[in-house]
Order: structure tokens, then sequence, then C-alpha cells
């Protein structure tokens, strides 16, 4: 594993590049979730990552800019510079890992991000983990969460704010403090306006894994996308939320699952 | 700036960061972040990348690292807490020789704090001149947590069979399978945790259990921060530390309490971030320069029995 910065000296991004001995014949680009989801799951998507690669998959990591290791302070991060971070660490592992198959796999609002990216630039694999299908929604869950959160870690008696407050502060211009993650207005501004998704998928495999209280959403998507003809392997496996807390326990069935897909999509290819 | 390192740890190899001040200080001062439990590096909510940052403009040198076998470091390894104590003694001596430094200090967030006591009685060095511990875990209850990994523990079981009208549960048992199946499960499920992982949780609580003894042995300056609304506060002070047990009030300047009013474990807002940040940079400044910090833009009280300065209303 070999940990490295790239991109611009203005716009320093973090990544992990597992060591292959030879080209890669699938790499994964891993696009992490958000904010504090990032940091839960952080450990568990590391060891999944090695042990991908005893499988002979290898993924890349990466922090969006703002985030992690990256430069920048949280305030930077945007739907749009995370895309854009995802294509470039896309392009680092086209690079360092010549790999036969390239793709993106993100958890999430990561699992978002990873489909733009690949709306901008085709990739052959798209792997999604519970994927935000509405921003917009997602944000308002966010802020609610985090309010309940606040009052419990905090032993808060009252209210002290609402998510209306929060986004009367955003509308102002003015970044709303998510338990010490600053989000900025124009991150609200993006994930309020986000759009629909795409009618036709943005990658010639996807497998999407979603829990059975996202089913409702996500089949409408997939049902469009087979519509279109493409192949979507789609399972609804009854997995934990277990990005809400730090622990031990990780997404098995999501895991194995896309461990098997990938190795069928790489015999019959 | 930062710089990307590897450091050797035994057979292993971690993976770390070392924020470097812009000009080369006068006195070459270091000081080891110790992060918490399964996280990483950088942090919730990048608390560890921000006092790095904060500690550099300050003119120090600061260091983060993934233990053994974890999230950055190659490897994968059940870190055990004896592994934790053992690499946080090779990242202070990779640190003190690589960057030729005069001195380093500790700076830990709960189970890193303790891990940060633990290591500074293993060494035969000076290392480390002064330690700093953020929201200390000394509580050995508080290690079987769901949070360090054993959840569901029989305690837990044990308390939700408690809760609630114990009879209508004892005849739902008796005339529901379903409700039997389950609970069935469930009691299958806490004794398989109780045979795999009670091992090593004994062991962790053992040595969270010898924290609050290693901080009445330590010779050298420590300043103890906690946050108002964190149970490891009430526990630490009602527990651990009750009636000021182990002395920690009568050593003076060489324990120093720093309360975050309406802080919690991980000081999760921008404003408690930022007063725990200017405080270890203070903190740094004074131990480099020789005297107490005084803290001085915060008051001072008791909060049960312990001398403490806080943050200003």
């Amino acid at each position: 594993m070999d940990a490295c910065y790239f991109g611009t000296e203005s716009h320093r991004l973090y990544g992990v590049v597992p060591q292959a001995e030879d080209s890669a014949p699938t790499a994964l680009v891993f696009c992490p979730p958000f904010a504090e989801e990032m940091v839960t799951t952080y450990a568990r998507f590391a060891t999944w990552g090695k042990q991908l690669q005893a499988e002979g998959i290898v993924a890349l990591r990466f922090h969006p800019f703002g985030t992690g290791e990256s430069g920048g302070t949280f305030g930077d991060f945007t739907l749009s510079s995370a895309v854009s971070d995802a294509r470039s660490a896309a392009e680092l592992a086209r690079q360092r890992l010549a790999p036969a198959r390239l793709g993106y796999f993100g958890l999430r609002l990561g699992a978002t991000i990873a489909m733009l990216a690949a709306c901008e630039q085709p990739v052959d694999l798209l792997v999604l983990w519970s994927p935000v299908t509405n921003a917009a929604q997602y944000m308002k869950d966010l802020f609610r969460g985090l309010l309940a959160k606040e009052m419990v870690h905090q032993g808060a008696t009252r209210v002290r704010r609402t998510t209306g407050d929060m986004y009367a502060e955003l509308e102002a211009e003015r970044p709303v403090d998510l338990m010490g993650y600053e989000f900025s207005p124009q991150l609200y501004k993006e994930m309020a306006s986000a759009g629909k998704w795409p009618e036709i998928p943005p990658a010639r495999h996807v497998i999407w894994l979603a829990r059975p209280a996202e089913e409702k959403s996500a089949t409408v998507i997939v049902e469009q996308w087979k519509k279109s003809g493409s192949r979507i392997d789609f399972a609804v496996l009854p997995e934990p939320a277990f990005w809400e807390e730090f622990g031990s326990t990780f997404a098995d069935r999501f895991a194995a699952k896309t461990l098997e897909w990938l190795k069928h999509n790489a015999e019959t290819r | 700036m930062t710089e990307l390192v590897k450091i050797r740890s035994g057979e292993w190899e971690m993976s770390g960061v070392v924020h470097a001040p812009a000009a080369t200080p006068q006195k070459r001062v270091g000081v080891v972040l110790l992060h918490e439990n399964f996280n990483t590096k950088f942090g919730t909510h990048r608390v560890f990348y921000q006092t790095g940052e904060a500690l550099a403009a300050a003119g120090f040198y600061a260091l983060r690292y993934d233990n053994r076998g974890m999230c950055d470091s190659p490897g994968v390894n059940p870190l055990t807490f004896q592994d934790r104590v053992a690499d946080a003694g090779a990242a202070a001596q990779f640190f003190k020789s690589e960057f030729n430094l005069d001195s380093v200090y500790f700076w830990g967030l709960c189970m890193g704090a303790a891990v940060a006591m633990h290591a500074s009685s293993h060494s035969d060095s000076n290392i480390p001149e002064g330690i700093m511990l953020c929201s200390l875990l000394a509580d050995p209850r508080d290690a079987a947590l769901p949070q360090f990994g054993y959840d569901g523990n029989p305690s837990k079981v044990a308390e939700g069979f408690s809760r609630g009208n114990l009879l209508k549960k004892a005849t739902q048992f008796a005339t529901n399978p379903i409700y039997r199946k389950n609970v069935v499960r469930m009691l299958k499920g806490a004794a398989a945790r109780v045979t795999t992982r009670e091992p090593e949780l004994e062991q962790l609580k053992k040595y969270i259990g010898q924290v609050g003894d290693l901080l009445r042995q330590y010779s050298g300056p420590i300043v103890i921060v906690f946050g108002d609304k964190d149970p490891c506060w009430f526990h630490f002070a009602e527990g651990v530390n009750a009636n000021d047990k182990l002395g920690l009030a009568r050593m003076g300047a060489r324990r120093q309490f720093l309360m975050v009013e309406g802080g919690d474990h991980t000081f999760s807002s921008k404003a408690q971030t930022d007063e725990v940040i200017a405080w270890t940079v203070e903190w740094a400044e004074a131990l480099r320069d020789g005297r107490a910090a005084q803290f001085s833009h915060f008051k001072s009280g008791e909060n049960r029995g312990i001398p403490v300065t806080s943050i200003a209303d």
C-alpha cells in the first residue's frame, strides 16, 4: 500500500494506492460517504480493500478535498469538487495500476458521487451501495439526525435550533456547524438543487445494492435503467445502517454479493 | 506543511503524517497525537488533522499515524491494547530520531489518552516530557461500550431483558414460538460473543483500570481535558478519582484539569474543537518554555472537588 498526495499544490488530494505486482485486471476507485459517515466506516472499508486485493481486485481510496488527509477545510467540500476529485483519483488509478477494467465504488453520498463522476467520464464498472437518490431529502435527514445526536451527545434538554434555522443560515450565505463539520452554503445549494438521476446507467456493468428501506426509491431508477436495455444487477439485502456508528459490524452481505459480482464479471468479460 | 512517513513498529509498518512548522524552530519539539479506538489518524471531524495543523503553525512538529494493520497501514491486524502501546512507543522513537527532536510530548483522545499513559510508563527514556489527555478512558466500564467493538455484550442483553414487564415477557416466551425463537437466537449470539470476545474485553478492561494509578505515578506534567457532558467525565470524577483518591488535586501545577462546558466526548462542535486546540497550543508552548500553562483567559472553579478551569461563559 502506498499513501500519496496527488492533484495540484492548491488542491492537494490524498490517496492510498494498493501495490499491485502487475497491472491489475480490475481496479475500483472508492468514493467515501459524507462527513462522519466517512469516519465511522473508514477502518472497515480499508480492511475490506485489503481483503479484496487478496482476491485480485484493487481498490484505490482517496479523500475528497476538504476531508481526511486532503488539503482544504471541510467548508471547501462541495459535490462538484468531490466529483472532480473522484475523476482525478480515477486518472491516478489508470496511471499507477493500468487496470484492464476500471470502476467506481461508493457508499451513500459517495455512491452518488461515483455515479456523477461516471456520467462525466464513463467507466467499465459501477458499484453502488445504498446510494443517495434524493440529495435534498438526504440533507434534511442529515440535519435532523445530527440535531438529535447533538441533543443526546451534549445532553441538551431543549432544541437550540431547528432544521429551519439551519436552512435560513445557509440561505443567508452563512455556513452551518454540523457536529464539528462546516456545511457550506455552496454545498447546500448543490444538494438542494441536485437533479434527477440519469435515464441510462453511466457504466456498462452496474451493481446496485440497497437495504429494504431504500427499495422503493431505488426501484424507480433501476427499472428505468433496465428499460433502456442495460443490464443492472439489483439486490435488496437486510444490512444494518453500519455507517451510523463506530463498531466492527460490516455489510457482509453487500460485500459478499459485490465480490461474487466482480468475479463473475471478470470471468464473463 | 505535511509529510507522509512510514514508521516501523516491530514487524509492522505504519502509515503516518508529520505536520512540520514552516521555519525550523530554535527548540525542536514534537507532539505525538494518539487517536481513539478504531478511528483514523485524521479523526472525527478531522480533529487530529486540525490539531496537527495548529501545532505546526505555532512552531511544533506533530505526528499522527494509523496503528499496525489498521486503516492506511498495510496488513490486517486484530489490534490489541498492547499493540497500541507498542506502536505509540515506536512512533515516538521514530519521531524523535528522524526529526531530530529535542523533546517529545504525548496528546491523546479517549483510548489514545489511555495509551499515552501506558506508553509513558513503558518508556525508559525521557519520552514523553509532558502529556495532554482529552476525554480520558480510565474507567473499565467504558471499555465495554459498543464503539469499542464489543457490541451486544451480555450486560447489554441482560439490561434489555430486565426492561419492561417481566411477567408479560415470560408469558410471551411460554406462548409465542416466534418470540421464543428470537430469545434463543439472541442468547446464542450473546454466548458466542462471550466465548470469542470476552477474554479480549477483560484484557482491555484490565489495562484501562490501570490508568488511574499511572496518572498518579507519572512524574511529569499532565493536563486533563473533559467535556462536562461526556459520560467518561462522570465515571472519572465519581469512580476513578472519587473524592480525589488519586491525589491529583494535591499535585499542584503538575496536574491541571480543563473543562469544556457543554462539551461532549469528541468536542463535536467548531467552538469546542477550537477551544481544545487553543488549549493544546498553549499547553505545548508552556511546556516548551519550561513554565506551567496559565490558561488565563478561562475561568477557574471547582467541579466535583477538583480545581478546574473551563471555557468562560
